[in-house]
């Protein structure tokens, strides 16, 4: 004969495993559920950036064949003047305008190059001839900023597929130092466009600077002196001096950046 | 027995019980890794259920303000319900037993420890379904989500009820406001 509270205790036992057995159950199908959810918008995700992909593969396939066209064009000419050909100039950049308006809007530096490029557009054709080697400076001009918009929209696209995090450093240059330790940012993000992002900013463009042309004058309105940025590099253990314009540097995940104002 | 409550010397046992307890919970530990449970269920044995439940959502309700886990809010009086059912039930283990064992007390550690969790997980459902969540999803996201928590506080409970309980019990058995009251 059993005792009563043998039963009782085997009772608690089995209750216990029942509880733990369909508490592991809820969460296994909770689990499963979410996976579900995050493939189902990955996917969804993929689509997206594999449509946008078409359209710019296409975009760039349209605006370099009219630019190849126009440059055969310019190369076979046998004349002195070469105004003839501004028009179909003009349309190229117009077209140029018309489909990347977002990456233009969205990035402040490129638009600024393409204003410049439009800027000297307008200056030439006002001349009565164009010469072989200004017409030819137009062209080279248009195609540097026409390929750095396909690559900003292709890295913008790429760019939602994943997030890095960067840690960045303000040296005000005055003994205050200011972090942003892990900053979460979409992959393909310049240090500008962090640098924006974290704090305010005033800069200016320099049209000769290549690659990037942005030069910053102050950042959280602290203009006194000129800023400069490094990089941290792991394997030397020192900060590296940045090569290049800061709107030309692309992130890298777990990267450290300093601007510092040099007095 | 004496009401413990009226005495000062055990009042001021509680008191000292209740901050081992807080201390336990603000070391570093585990998560759910906790003594509360066995605290209360030693209360509820040595003094009765009532005093048990006392003591048991006493603890709660102080350790809802210094829980190193945040203040606990709404989740309170379920903590609060929960330990008081976990003294109740030590009172009522010393008036049912005859000869109490390890093994019971380990089981009934594992049971108390579910009922607490789940209690306490109908807590979070509350709050999931204040924020808009639907009620039935809510239920199911508090228990699923809280199981690998309560699996880890189960497993610790039947350890510690099993192999503390008794040396415990010893312990404040000899304690001299114990045998007055007692």
């Amino acid at each position: 004969m059993v005792e009563k509270r043998t039963i009782v205790f085997i009772t608690l036992v089995i209750t216990v495993w029942a509880s733990i057995t369909s508490g592991f159950a809820a969460y296994y199908y909770l689990e499963q559920a979410r996976y579900q959810e995050q493939l189902h918008n990955q996917q969804k995700l993929l689509d997206t950036i594999t449509r946008n992909y078409d359209v710019s593969a296409n975009r760039w396939n349209l605006l370099s064949g009219d630019y190849g066209v126009l440059l055969g064009d310019y190369q076979f000419f046998s004349g002195d003047d070469y105004s003839s050909l501004m028009s179909r100039y003009e349309a190229l950049l117009y077209n140029l305008q018309e489909n990347y308006t977002s990456t233009l809007n969205a990035f402040p530096e490129l638009n600024t190059t393409y204003n410049a490029l439009l800027s000297n557009f307008q200056t030439l054709n006002e001349k009565s001839t164009v010469t072989k080697e200004e017409f030819g400076s137009l062209l080279d001009d248009f195609y540097t900023l026409l390929t750095t918009l396909a690559k900003k929209e292709l890295e913008v696209y790429v760019g939602e597929l994943g997030v890095i995090n960067v840690s960045l450093c303000i040296d005000y240059g005055n003994q205050t130092t200011e972090w942003y330790n892990k900053t979460s940012t979409v992959a393909g993000t310049t240090l500008f466009d962090l640098t924006r992002k974290i704090a305010a900013v005033e800069y200016s463009y320099w049209a000769t600077m290549e690659p990037g042309h942005i030069f910053l004058n102050s950042i959280n309105n602290h203009a006194e002196g000129y800023w400069v940025w490094y990089y941290w590099d792991e394997t030397k253990g020192d900060w590296i001096f940045g090569p290049v314009g800061c709107d030309a540097w692309i992130l890298e995940n777990n990267g450290i950046y300093k601007w510092v104002c040099i007095q | 027995m004496l009401n413990p409550l009226k005495n000062s010397r055990a009042v001021a046992f509680f008191g000292v019980l209740t901050g081992l307890c807080l201390a336990v919970q603000l070391a570093p530990r585990p998560p759910n890794v906790e003594f509360t449970s066995l605290f209360s269920f030693t209360v509820g044995f040595l003094f009765g259920s009532f005093v048990g439940a006392f003591f048991g959502s006493f603890v709660m309700f102080v350790n809802g303000f210094f829980s190193p886990w945040g203040f606990a809010g709404l989740n309170m009086p379920f903590q609060m319900l929960g330990m008081s059912v976990v003294g109740v039930a030590g009172g009522l283990y010393r008036k049912y037993t005859q000869k109490p064992s390890p093994s019971e007390t380990a089981v009934l550690g594992a049971a108390l420890t579910v009922f607490y969790d789940l209690v306490t997980n109908l807590g979070m459902a509350l709050f999931y379904m204040i924020i808009g969540t639907n009620p039935t999803l809510a239920v199911v996201t508090a228990l699923g989500y809280g199981t690998p928590f309560s699996l880890i506080h189960i497993a610790s409970n039947i350890a510690v009820f099993g192999l503390a309980f008794f040396p415990l019990i010893k312990a404040v058995s000899q304690l001299l406001v114990v045998e007055k009251i007692g």
